[in-house]
């Protein structure tokens, strides 16, 4: 029989590989896909985003949780049928505004996204408010996260949020910002409802926007 | 004044900081884990062939404009008060770039498209560390290359720190090299590509004294330095 635990340890070493062996043998022992999730994935990540914060484990080791946790994920989510597990935490569209190319920041966030229980669709880099507009519409975002690393292209968030509002969707979607020279009173004086340095408390923040904290 | 000097230098001349990769990448003084070792160790021997360093500068004549200015050729620039305050008693001076090259783009991107972001995260953080080393051995470079004339020279110092807005950006490249000499382009967002390349400012002359940089009393909450300096241990 299958120990549970080592799921959970998998998930918190980063260990991609043992966790989805240990995935397999417990869906082939008919564990219900919901209890996988719900007492062992997502457990795993909260602790993981604890370590994090205590500066007991740094970005790296919090990619390798999510990276293994996903890997899990794709064996269990085929089989989930419309469960409610602590999955459905809703969907975020991601994207480096329009004029700025640097994307780690962006991928670190929507990497923690996936990881937490959150859909996470990424519209890359350079994107323009169009492009976030059509992609909220699409998708039902709860969401939009908004990243930039440069002086030059921050400015652009507040275009995104202005657009938003025009298109009518601002009410229905909360509006996330980061990057390097981001900072709480820049996303406060754009209208944002919330800002993060960190993909970890990215995570955090969007739950507490969303009362699923 | 008009000197143009440009050059390539191999991989071995750089000289590699761990520690501030560490510290980029959040574990300050703390060890990474045997695995993440492993990986830096793996990508940093990939980046020997991968990285192309390349720098240069142009001299020129200029002249310190009030408390925020400098003006260099026929282009005035607005560094601010900290950087213009480091410019002072110049005989002339050097606007260089430096990049480690595009093949380094093309190497993050694999990571990328496989989804793999703990391999891009780091080939990303050592992509700065050594754009930074390019940056030394320019300033290297350039040192020796005046001492003959009695001329010494300041700190570095970029668009985008200290008071400078990255905007200036474009006034700077104008005064470089149109002939693709510099192998960086710029995009209207003052972006350069090669992603990991650095532009900036030198004074050189006999009275120019190499004044600490100012972080402790810079107030730019934009500045990417700055940020560095506070968020230790974040993304």
């Amino acid at each position: 029989m299958t120990d549970l635990k080592e799921l959970y340890e998998a998930i918190l070493k980063g260990n991609h590989n043992a966790a989805l062996e240990v995935t397999k043998a417990a869906l082939a022992e008919n564990i219900q896909p919901k209890v996988l999730i719900d007492d062992y994935l997502i457990k795993a990540m909260e602790e993981i985003g604890r370590r994090f914060e205590q500066h007991k484990v740094f970005v790296p080791e919090l990619l390798m949780a999510g990276r293994a946790m996903k890997m899990s994920l794709s064996l269990i989510q085929p089989l989930l049928k419309g469960e409610n597990t602590s999955l459905m935490l809703g969907t975020v569209v991601i994207g480096t505004v329009k004029g700025d190319l640097h994307d780690i920041g962006k991928n670190l966030v929507g990497s923690m996204f996936e990881g937490c229980g959150f859909k996470v669709v990424d519209l890359g880099v350079d994107v323009d408010a169009e492009k976030f507009i059509g992609a909220v519409r699409e998708n039902n975002a709860s969401i939009v996260g908004l990243s930039a690393l440069l002086t030059t292209t921050m400015p652009y968030m507040k275009s995104v949020i202005k657009a938003l509002q025009d298109a009518g969707l601002r009410d229905k979607v909360k509006v996330m910002v980061g990057g390097a020279p981001v900072s709480e009173g820049f996303a406060r004086e754009i209208g944002a409802d919330g800002y993060s340095d960190s993909a970890n408390s990215a995570v955090v923040k969007a739950k507490e926007l969303l009362g699923v904290a | 004044m008009r000197e143009i000097g440009y050059f390539d230098c191999g991989f071995d001349r750089l000289s590699f900081d761990l520690g501030e990769a560490l510290r980029l990448m959040g574990y300050g003084d703390y060890a990474p884990s045997d695995y993440v070792r492993s990986l830096i160790d793996k990508i940093l021997d990939d980046l020997r062939s991968v990285v192309k360093p390349h720098f240069g500068y142009v001299l020129l004549d200029g002249y310190v404009k009030g408390n925020d200015r400098v003006v260099v050729g026929d282009v005035e620039l607005a560094p601010g008060r900290i950087i213009t305050h480091a410019m002072k008693g110049a005989d002339c001076y050097a606007l260089f770039t430096a990049t480690i090259g595009g093949g380094f783009d093309e190497y993050c991107k694999n990571y990328k498209e496989a989804g793999d972001m703990v391999g891009a995260l780091i080939a990303d953080t050592l992509g700065s560390v050594l754009a930074e080393a390019v940056v030394a051995v320019l300033v290297d470079t350039l040192s020796k290359n005046v001492e003959g004339r009695g001329w010494r020279i300041s700190n570095n110092y970029s668009p985008g720190y200290c008071d400078w807005p990255l905007s200036d950006q474009k006034r700077l490249f104008s005064l470089l090299p149109a002939d693709g000499r510099t192998g960086i382009s710029l995009t209207g967002s003052c972006l350069m590509l090669p992603v990991k390349s650095v532009s900036g400012i030198i004074a050189v002359g006999a009275s120019v004294k190499k004044l600490p940089y100012g972080c402790a009393i810079c107030k730019m909450t934009s500045c990417i330095k700055n940020q560095k300096n506070r968020k230790l241990h974040k993304t």
